[in-house]
């Protein structure tokens, strides 16, 4: 297991330096800079001061090596260093021992050039957790929907009951978060005052975008829990625990659920690292400080240091819950082994 | 100044208001000003690096300019400084109102407080920091992306500006920049060449006093509201960041005030940020006080007694036009370009399409500028939708040029959004029935567009001024041959040029508008390097209680606002 | 066949069922289609699918008007009806701004063109987004998928490192970037060029091209991984080794024994899928790169429509609905599906 574990970081560092180099080569290939953003084109000379000031004059290839190496190299610094929008860092230990001011610091995710008041780490400190939260909400608000539904109408198999919860989950899914936003905004925050159309951090606002958000999930866990409940329920195990003479209730929560929930497993990881970034449209609508919204206009102002930052961010995360999946799979059906 | 396109930012602003008695209670205030998907909150509040207009609306706080341009009248008046201006025209002496001290929020304290120097005497806005503030943004290590705004006007500026920092000796360039420190409170400034435009010029943002102090201590995170240091009508209290953060500005009692910049009366103004469409949600919910008015809810507005009496409709601050590349057929004849601008019904726009009281544009520059042309001045002048003639043009190209029109393949470019959509496949139509030509309709992001618009045949196009004078539009436009590389449609004219350039240095408002009338002519009809489309409007709603100005300068000035009983 | 026999073995009901119905009726196929026959809801949806795609074949006979017929004067009219299905839409006559116009069955959008012409030629766009995607992803990802459980080991790794590499890209930022990518580079093709042809290409598709080309590149690992997982779970089990035991092929393995195994899964994740291609489209045209006007599409009226929800709901609802018709018919048509293809579900009724 533990060799398994090794293997796959030895993996996600692979896979994070091809995911930069395609996104950095990309980026630079759609036409368009971070310097261009007023319908007056911006003088030459002004560009060219900007392009100095932020390297993107060099080379392709110094570009790219000087931005995983502010990333990847740490430094030793002393009370000379200046905190700059170019010199920031997401990892900083006060090292006292070396003198005062003398610090580790690792992690230099570069400046946004859009804003140019902020860096990349700051966009990670200040609107990742907010994203995070929005995810986890909307996770739990999905697997509440759909888990329930899936079982119910898999052991009421073709009934009403079916029908019905299976119904009230698509109903999720088929309504697009443009039309479903305004409508709860309109209904719960102007007619009945019950919560704020936007805005974040308080049950108050949190409520509406994280139904929203994860409503539309729901029904790929109520389908996919129905499935593969359906498919466990006539696993020779299962009739053999009915052989015994197990009630039905203990058939389907000793032996039936765990088994049925891997392919539920499977979604959970990709779909919280969705959640988490793929969220532009909720964001916008109901006004969450979250990561969705910078992910999305960084592209279009080609703000080069915070796409490679968020989709680093995202590749993380997402070989990260992967790599978990693996390992709960392992954990929920011990026929399956690494090595 | 920044472009339609962040037509979309959302303020709110908690106001505190007194009540009989002396006891006061927070009630807050929500003012929504553009914001579009193209960024996620205000970029920045630093003098020197601001473009955009969100921006420049919190800066006009912190940093009150020299000049100061009425936002109802657009017309400049004595801001932080009263000044004279040589016979010559080439030397500008400011008088700087002395002891405004720099002024910091303290949020353990919970209050605005004096920034103190070493020896704890109060730091006050001095002649050197306007100085400083100018050299900053000329400086080309500084890299701010409006340094070409200020970089023509002051004597000594363009060395400076445009230098090369590598090779040129830049301690002595900044030197020769035409700013002198005479004293504590009096700066003098020679400008490049005499104009009639230059008071507007210090009325902008790019002028203003900056910290040195703490500029230099804390590089770029000198904005931070705990880091920076201000000196206006109000201070920076909070600024959460991102989509749906928000930022506060608190009244600085120390500021002393004056006709054009008075004392704040309201306490605190957040701005939210969110799209106009959830301010407009929040307004109904009755959690915002002042909501940008998304132009697709006009007419519900309008059919709602309280939405209505909250409603404000004025002139906004861009023009809305097609540009025609005039190096490709069939734009490459002026009279293709005529025929098509003719035949864009511009009434039928403005009622049908875009229907938030926008006016249909013959001309180019706005009316609500100085020595701009207005209609009821110049009836006859622009361009007028005239579906005949259009057609006698086209067929008169066509028979001339011997171009068969089957073979014509004409694409507009615009930049995504619902609104340039809408118009694009109206004046599709449009062109269709009258010239019988179907134009392709070709849609990218916006840097994108950006790069690639002077590739297409035409593209949509929006201008919004940076300062309210027409020299905004006819030169800054990029349509004088000065600024060629930078337009688009390539086009050029001697005697456009000619008059801009003259308008550019004569005296009277009237002579100037006339010049304009006449370039304008030229612009828009006989070479029709463009087609105006229409006027934008700013529409908000306002909650009750609230006594305001509107203001037609793209930034409101808080301090003259106030809550009343 | 290990698994047939252990059903016999366990259930005497399906043993009677198939004495009913000799030999012929117990191939896997017909067996299932028999059994979503007696599922009312599976076939209601898939009837609905058939009305749309007939719908999309003959939308020129059905539209009453062409989708990009404009009249301005008409824009935002809608008739009497609407009116009272939505009550917040007050008419002139009654002191509100909705102008009547009985001419549009559903309403006129704000270019007043006809709602319902659009609508059902937007039903062209929605069903080849809805079948592209998954086209792709059935044919990529259950191939990967399939020998990467299978095959395990040193295959295994490389595809799923490789599927972790694409899957590693936000889907929609990807899309974004290969759209104004692939959008750009065509943008003015010499003419008779290659991007010439592609750019002619993409404007006979209504710019859907790339819009297929971003969802088909981002759609296919998701079902990779699922196949994947369900191989992982099903290699194990003791019809294969017995099946391995007798000696079938490795290929004999993966598509007659272990494909028709995790079949259920797969199609309900597809189906399930479905809904997400489409309403990527609608946000691509939520933000300006989904299909080029004035080539309508679902999701670009709802876009559209949504921007002005609150005074014309109908421009939002009325596609809205249509998206989500479809939406449960391909929901309740793959619940159906599971259960009728699932093997050890034979004879059960």
């Amino acid at each position: 297991m533990a060799a398994f574990i090794i293997r796959r970081f030895i993996w996600m560092i692979v896979v994070l330096f091809f995911v930069s180099v395609i996104t950095f080569t990309l980026l630079r290939l759609v036409p368009g800079g971070p310097f261009n953003n007023t319908e007056r084109g911006v003088p030459e000379q002004v560009r060219r001061n900007m392009e100095i000031k932020y390297g993107l004059d060099r080379p392709f290839i110094e570009q790219y090596l000087r931005y995983v190496g502010d990333i990847l190299i740490p430094h030793i610094t002393d009370d000379t260093w200046r905190r700059s929008i170019t010199d920031d860092y997401l990892i900083n230990v006060e090292l006292p021992i070396l003198g005062e001011d003398v610090a580790f610091r690792w992690m230099n995710f570069g400046p946004s050039l859009r804003t140019r008041s902020r860096t990349v780490n700051m966009i990670f400190e200040e609107n990742l957790p907010v994203s995070f939260q929005l995810g986890l909400a909307a996770m739990a608000v999905a697997m509440s929907i759909g888990i329930p539904s899936g079982i119910i109408a898999a052991l009421r198999r073709n009934t009403v009951a079916d029908y019905a919860s299976m119904g009230v989950a698509i109903i999720g899914v088929s309504i697009p978060v443009i039309i479903m936003g305004p409508i709860l905004q309109y209904a719960f925050a102007v007619n009945w005052n019950i919560f704020l159309p936007t805005g974040w951090g308080t049950l108050q606002t949190m409520v509406l975008p994280s139904f929203a958000l994860g409503f539309a999930q729901s029904a790929l866990l109520a389908r996919l829990t129905r499935a593969s409940l359906l498919q466990v329920m006539n696993e020779d195990y299962i009739r053999t625990a009915r052989a015994k003479g197990l009630s039905e209730r203990m058939v389907i929560l000793a032996h039936a659920l765990k088994n049925s929930l891997i392919p539920v497993v499977t979604v959970l990881g990709p779909l919280f690292a969705a959640l988490l970034t793929g969220t532009f449209v909720t964001e916008t609508i109901f006004g969450v400080p979250g990561m969705g919204r910078y992910f999305v206009t960084s592209v279009t102002n080609r703000d080069y240091p915070v796409v490679m930052g968020t989709i680093l961010l995202y590749a993380f995360f997402l070989v990260l819950a992967n790599t978990i999946v693996d390992l709960m799979y392992a954990w929920l059906d011990p026929r399956i082994r690494y090595n | 100044m920044k472009t339609a396109r962040f037509a979309l930012l959302i303020l709110a602003l908690a106001l505190a208001l007194s009540v009989a008695g002396g006891i006061f209670a927070q009630e807050p205030v929500i003012l929504t000003t553009g914001r579009q998907m193209g960024s996620s909150d205000i970029p920045t509040v630093d003098p020197a690096l601001a473009e955009d207009v969100p921006s420049v609306q919190i800066i006009a706080e912190l940093f009150p300019e020299l000049v100061r341009i009425n936002e109802e009248s657009a017309l400049p008046e004595a801001g932080m400084a009263t000044h004279t201006v040589s016979d010559d025209g080439l030397v500008y002496t400011f008088s700087i109102t002395p002891e405004v001290p720099w002024v910091r929020y303290n949020a353990d304290a919970g209050a605005v407080e004096v920034i103190t120097d070493e020896s704890g005497n109060p730091r006050y806005v001095t002649a050197a920091d306007y100085a400083y503030g100018m050299l900053r943004t000329l400086d080309p290590n500084t890299a701010g992306p409006y340094q070409y705004v200020l970089l023509p006007w002051i004597a000594g500026g363009p060395e400076f500006g445009s230098a090369d920092p590598a090779t040129a000796d830049m301690e002595a360039l900044r030197a020769a920049v035409g700013l002198n420190v005479v004293d504590d409170y009096t700066l003098e400034i020679t400008v490049v060449q005499p104009s009639a435009v230059t008071q507007m010029i210090f009325g902008l943002w790019i002028t203003a006093a900056q910290p040195q102090f703490a500029i230099d201590e804390y590089t770029d995170f000198w904005i931070d509201p705990e880091n920076i240091a201000t000196y206006g009508p109000f201070a920076l209290k909070e600024w959460q960041r991102g989509d749906g953060g928000s930022l506060t500005l608190i009244k600085n009692p120390f500021f002393p005030g004056s006709n054009a910049i008075p004392a704040a009366q309201i306490d605190e103004v957040v701005f939210r940020f969110l799209d106009e469409e959830a301010q407009l949600t929040e307004f109904e919910a009755g959690t915002l006080d002042i909501a940008e008015a998304p132009d697709g809810a006009t007419e519900r507005i309008l059919a709602d007694a309280d939405l209505t009496a909250a409603y404000f409709s004025g002139p906004g601050t861009c023009t809305y036009y097609y540009g025609f590349n005039v190096e490709m057929p069939p734009f490459d004849d002026a009279r293709a370009r005529r025929a098509f601008s003719m035949a864009i019904d511009r009434e039928a726009i403005t009622t049908n399409v875009v229907t938030a009281g926008q006016q249909p544009a013959p001309f180019f520059a706005l009316p609500s500028l100085a020595a701009a042309p207005t209609g009821e001045a110049f009836p006859d002048l622009g361009i007028h939708s005239d579906a005949a003639a259009a057609q006698a043009l086209w067929q008169e190209y066509l028979t001339d040029t011997g171009v068969d029109p089957a073979s014509l393949q004409i694409t507009l470019l615009h930049n995504e959004s619902s609104l340039h959509s809408s118009i694009a496949q109206a004046v599709q139509q449009m062109w269709a029935d009258t010239l019988g030509v179907t134009i392709q309709i070709a849609t990218s992001d916006f840097a994108t567009y950006l790069d690639t618009r002077g590739d297409y045949n035409l593209y949509r196009a929006a201008w919004c001024f940076d300062y309210p004078d027409s020299h905004n539009y006819y030169y800054d436009a990029s349509f004088h041959s000065d600024l060629l590389a930078e337009n688009d449609t390539h086009w050029s004219n001697a005697e456009f040029d000619a008059l801009v350039d003259q308008a550019f240095v004569a005296g009277t408002v009237e002579e100037r508008t006339a010049l304009y009338a006449q370039a304008d002519n030229i612009l828009v009809n006989i070479d029709a390097a463009i087609a105006p489309v229409y006027f934008y409007v700013t529409n908000d709603l306002t909650a009750p209680g609230i006594t305001r100005t509107h203001s037609l300068i793209t930034r409101e000035y808080y301090e003259k606002w106030s809550v009343g009983q | 066949m290990a698994v047939a026999d252990k059903r016999q073995e366990s259930n005497p009901g399906a043993e009677i069922a198939k004495i009913k119905t000799p030999v012929k009726g117990t191939s896997l196929w017909s067996d299932a289609w028999r059994r979503l026959r007696r599922n009312k809801l599976a076939l209601l949806g898939g009837v609905i699918i058939l009305l749309a795609i007939l719908v999309a074949l003959f939308a020129d006979v059905l539209a009453p008007r062409p989708f990009s017929q404009q009249i301005l004067a008409d824009h935002d009219t809608v008739p009497e009806w609407v009116t009272v299905l939505f009550p917040s839409m007050v008419p002139v006559e009654d002191g509100g701004f909705i102008v009547i116009n009985n001419n549009y069955t559903l309403g006129a959008d704000n270019l007043g063109r006809d709602l319902l012409s659009r609508i059902i030629y937007g039903t062209r766009v929605s069903l080849l987004v809805a079948f592209v995607g998954p086209l792709v992803a059935l044919l990529f990802g259950t191939t990967v998928g399939l020998v990467s459980g299978y095959m395990g080991g040193l295959i295994d790794n490389l595809l799923m490192r490789f599927v972790d590499i694409m899957y590693a890209f936000p889907t929609l930022l990807f899309v974004i970037l290969l759209l104004a990518f692939f959008r750009s580079s065509v943008a003015q093709p010499e003419p008779g060029s290659f991007s010439a042809a592609i750019a002619n290409l993409d404007r006979a598709s209504g710019g859907m091209l790339f819009v297929f080309a971003g969802i088909g590149l981002t759609s296919w690992m998701n079902l990779a991984r699922l196949v994947r997982g369900q191989i992982l779970s099903v290699r194990e089990k003791e019809y294969i080794e017995a099946a391995r035991s007798v000696g079938v092929g490795t290929r004999g393995i993966m598509f007659r024994h272990m494909l028709p195994n995790i079949l259920g899964p797969i199609i309900v994740a597809e189906t399930l899928t479905i809904p997400t291609y489409i309403s990527y489209e609608a946000f691509l045209s939520f933000i300006g790169l989904g299909v080029q006007q004035p080539t309508p599409s679902w999701g670009s009226m709802i876009a559209e429509g949504a921007r002005s929800i609150s005074s014309y709901p109908n421009q939002a609802i009325f596609p809205a609905v249509a998206l989500f018709l479809v939406m449960f018919a391909f929901n309740f048509l793959g619940d159906g599906l599971r259960d009728a293809l699932d093997p050890r579900m034979r004879g059960i009724d």
